[in-house]
C-alpha cells in the first residue's frame, strides 16, 4: 500500500489539478475481519438452522468460503485519486469501477462504531446529487493517515474554486481560514433534546405495542392473571406506571446521547465539519459551496421552550435521516441567526419580518385540516359505545393545527436568500435558501385558487426536500418564480441560436 | 422584502404566449387509448369482483364500480386528455426550460438550464404508432416530464436541451 501522496500530481492555471493524488491501493486489513464478521452475521439465520445437524466439515468449509470471499473483496477493492476523480474499482466475476469527479462531492461522511474503533479504522461515505439516501460510494476501512490523505485529496478542487469566490472567506481575505469550533452540544441541552425529542413517544409506542402483542400471544388466563399481579390497583399501580414513565425517559436520554452526545459544529475553510457519538463516532463533513439551504425546525415541545433544529439542505445528502442533514440538533430560537452567520456567512441571511399571507389565504389553510378531521369524526362516530365520543376531538383538533398553519405561513426574498415559512401539523418549518441554489421552482393553481387570485408555492431543493406554502397571492407567487433559481444568460449559452417556436407548431 | 426581480430575470420564456410550444392533436388520441386500455381492465375486474363476490354488501360493490366507470372511462378517456393538452405547453430559452402541465391543478415549472443532470427520451409501441415520445428531463431535485411530444420534436428538444446544459456545471 502506498502512503505517500504520488509526485506526479501537477496544478494546472485555473488551479485544476491532474495527475495521481492518491495512487491505487486497498483498504485497511482490518477489512477482512469487519467483513468476515458481517457476511456470518448475515448468515446467522443459516447457521442457526442447520448448526446443529451439519458435520464439522460443512461448517469449516462454510467459514473457509466466507473467509475467501472476504479475502478477495479486500484484494479487489482498491482506490485511487487521478484526474480530480476518486475512482474505486471491485469485484472478482463482475468488475465495476466507480468515477466521481471530486467537484461533484456534495458530502463526506466518516463513521466508526465499536469494531471499527477496536482496529482504529474508519469508513467513509462519498455523496454525490442524486444518490438519494444511499450514498454514492462507500469505503469501509480506512486507517485514520489514509482517512486524512482522501479526504484533503477530494477537497482539493474544491478549496481552489471556493478560493477564488466572493465572499467564500468570512474575513474577506480570499485566504482560507483554520478550523474554527462554533457550537458544541452541551449536557443541558442534549438532555432538553432527549426530552423534547421523538425517541420517549416512539419508546412509549413500542411498550404499548408490546404489551397488546403479549395480549394476543399470551392464553387470556395466563394474561389475566399476570395483569392482576402487576396492576393491583391504588398507589402501586401508579407507581408502576411511574417508573416505567422514568424508564423511557432514561432509555430515551440514553439513545439521544449515543446519537448527539459530543456534536460540535466546526468551520473548516470552505466545508462545516460536523462530529458526533459517543460510541459510534460520525464525522461529517459538508463543501459549504454545495449547501442550497437551511431549516430551522421548530416542534411544538421544543417551540415552547424556546428552542428548534438547524438543519442544511445539499443535493445527496441523505433525504430520509434527519441526523444526517443536521447542522446542529438544539439551539435557542435566537441564536440561530448568530450561528448561521458564523457557519454559513456565503448564504448572507439577512433575518427581516416576513411576509404573512394575505387574509383570503389563510382561510384556505383550514380546508384540508377540517376535511381529515370531517373524515375522522364520521369515522369515530361509529365506534361502540363510549369510544364514540371520541368523535368530539378530531374537527376541535383540525381546527387548531389550520390555525396554525394559516397564522405561519409566511415569505421573503432579499438580494441573496428566499425565505418560506410555513407549518406540517405541529412542527414549524422555515427554510432559508439560497436564490440561485434552487433547483425547480413550481407554481401551481387549482380552479378554486384561480377564483380567489391564489396559487401555491413549491421550491424544490434536492430530491424529495423541498420548500412549500400551499397558499399565497398569485402575484407574489409569480414574483418568486420570476426571481427564485434564476441567473443571467452567460455569454455563450446567448450564441447558441434558438429554434423557431413555429418548428414544429405545424404537426 | 418584496423585492422586484433583477432587470433581464423578468420574463421567463413561457411569458411571451407565441414562444409557447404546445402538444399536436393526436396526443389526446394517444392519451384516450391509454386511458382507456388502463380503465378497460379495472372496472373489468371491478364488475367480475362485484358480480362474483358476497362481501361486501351489493349496493357497495356496484357504487364502486360506478365510481370506476366515472373515473377511468369518463373522466380518464373523455376529460382528462383534453383538459391536459389544453393546459400543457413548454417553453426553451437558453437558461430556463419553463413549462405548464396539470389538469385538475394547472403548475408552472422553472427548470434551470444549468441544474439538468440528464435527459432520457421513451417511446412505447403506442406511442410509436402515433409518432410521439416522452421526455424526461432529470434534475437533482426530481425528474420533470414533458408527455406527449412530437417524435421528431422531442429529438430537437433533447439536443438542445443537451447543447444548453453542457455550457454551466452548477449544482
Amino acid at each position: 500500500m502506498t502512503s505517500e501522496p504520488d509526485a506526479a500530481t501537477r496544478e494546472l492555471p485555473g488551479g485544476h489539478h491532474t495527475g495521481v493524488d492518491i495512487a491505487e491501493r486497498r483498504l485497511h486489513p482490518a477489512y477482512l475481519l469487519i467483513s468476515f464478521g458481517r457476511s456470518i452475521r448475515a448468515l446467522i439465520p443459516v447457521i442457526a438452522v442447520g448448526i446443529w445437524k451439519a458435520p464439522g466439515w460443512a461448517i469449516g468449509l462454510l467459514a473457509g468460503l466466507v473467509l475467501l470471499r472476504s479475502f478477495a473483496e479486500w484484494w479487489m477493492r482498491k482506490y485511487s485519486v487521478v484526474d480530480g476523480s476518486l475512482r474505486v474499482r471491485s469485484g472478482l466475476f463482475k468488475r465495476t469501477q466507480d468515477t466521481i469527479a471530486t467537484r461533484k462531492i456534495t458530502a463526506l461522511e466518516a463513521e466508526r462504531g465499536v469494531v471499527q474503533r477496536l482496529f482504529g479504522v474508519w469508513g467513509l461515505k462519498v455523496q454525490t446529487p442524486g444518490h438519494d439516501h444511499r450514498s454514492a460510494v462507500r469505503l469501509a476501512c480506512l486507517s485514520a493517515p489514509a482517512l486524512a490523505q482522501l479526504r484533503a485529496a477530494l477537497r482539493l478542487p474544491d478549496d481552489v474554486a471556493t478560493a477564488s469566490m466572493p465572499g467564500a472567506d468570512p474575513s474577506g481575505s480570499g485566504e482560507i481560514t483554520g478550523p474554527v469550533t462554533l457550537a458544541v452540544l452541551g449536557t443541558r441541552t442534549l438532555l432538553v433534546a432527549a426530552v423534547t425529542g421523538t425517541s420517549i413517544p416512539l419508546i412509549m409506542a413500542g411498550a404499548a405495542a408490546t404489551f397488546g402483542r403479549a395480549h394476543d400471544l399470551l392464553p387470556q388466563r395466563e394474561f389475566d392473571r399476570l395483569t392482576h399481579e402487576v396492576f393491583v390497583g391504588g398507589p402501586t399501580t401508579l407507581l408502576l406506571l411511574f417508573g416505567a414513565v422514568v424508564l423511557a425517559v432514561l432509555a430515551g436520554i440514553a439513545l439521544t446521547s449515543l446519537r448527539l452526545a459530543r456534536f460540535t459544529l466546526v468551520r473548516d475553510g470552505d466545508r462545516l465539519r460536523i462530529s458526533r457519538g459517543l460510541i459510534a463516532q460520525r464525522l461529517g463533513s459538508i463543501a459549504v459551496e454545495r449547501v442550497q439551504a437551511v431549516r430551522i425546525v421548530e416542534g411544538s415541545w421544543r417551540r415552547l421552550l424556546g428552542y428548534c433544529a438547524l438543519e442544511v439542505e445539499a443535493a445527496g445528502l441523505s433525504t430520509s435521516s434527519d441526523t444526517d442533514r443536521m447542522l446542529f440538533p438544539l439551539i435557542k430560537t435566537d441564536r440561530v441567526a448568530e450561528l448561521v452567520a458564523s457557519a454559513l456567512p456565503e448564504l448572507g441571511w439577512r433575518p427581516a419580518l416576513l411576509t404573512p399571507v394575505p387574509a383570503g389565504a389563510r382561510r384556505r389553510y383550514f380546508t384540508l385540516p377540517v376535511l381529515f378531521g370531517a373524515a375522522l369524526t364520521a369515522g369515530l362516530v361509529l365506534l361502540p359505545g363510549w369510544g364514540a365520543y371520541l368523535a368530539l376531538l378530531p374537527l376541535p383538533l383540525a381546527l387548531l393545527v389550520g390555525w396554525g398553519q394559516a397564522v405561519d405561513a409566511a415569505w421573503g426574498i432579499d438580494g441573496t436568500t428566499v425565505t418560506l415559512r410555513w407549518r406540517r401539523v405541529l412542527a414549524r418549518h422555515t427554510v432559508i435558501a439560497r436564490r440561485r441554489r434552487v433547483q425547480l421552482t413550481e407554481v401551481s393553481r387549482t380552479p378554486f385558487q384561480r377564483r380567489a387570485g391564489l396559487s401555491g408555492i413549491r421550491l424544490r431543493l434536492s430530491a424529495r426536500r423541498y420548500a412549500r406554502l400551499r397558499h399565497l397571492a398569485a402575484p407574489d407567487a409569480s414574483m418568486l418564480l420570476h426571481t427564485v433559481g434564476r441567473r443571467r444568460p452567460s455569454t455563450t449559452a446567448a450564441s447558441l441560436p434558438a429554434p423557431d417556436p413555429a418548428t414544429y407548431r405545424g404537426r | 422584502m418584496g423585492s422586484l426581480p433583477e432587470p433581464g430575470l423578468a420574463d421567463l420564456p413561457g411569458d411571451d404566449p407565441a414562444a409557447r410550444h404546445r402538444l399536436p392533436l393526436r396526443a389526446v388520441t394517444y392519451w384516450r387509448l391509454r386511458a382507456a386500455s388502463v380503465g378497460v381492465v379495472v372496472v373489468g375486474l371491478l364488475t367480475w369482483g362485484a358480480a362474483g363476490l358476497n362481501w361486501p354488501a351489493p349496493a357497495v360493490r356496484w357504487v364502486v364500480v360506478g365510481v370506476a366507470v366515472l373515473w377511468f372511462l369518463v373522466v380518464g378517456v373523455a376529460i382528462r386528455p383534453v383538459v391536459r393538452r389544453r393546459l400543457f405547453w413548454y417553453s426553451l430559452s437558453t437558461t430556463e426550460i419553463d413549462l405548464q402541465h396539470g389538469w385538475l391543478s394547472q403548475i408552472r415549472t422553472v427548470v434551470p438550464m444549468n441544474r439538468v443532470q440528464h435527459l432520457k427520451s421513451e417511446q412505447g409501441v403506442l406511442a410509436r404508432r402515433f409518432g410521439l415520445a416522452d421526455l424526461h428531463i432529470h434534475t437533482a431535485a426530481g425528474t420533470v416530464l414533458l408527455h406527449g411530444l412530437d417524435e421528431g420534436e422531442a429529438a430537437g428538444v433533447r439536443t438542445r436541451i443537451g447543447l444548453l446544459a453542457h455550457l454551466a456545471d452548477d449544482l
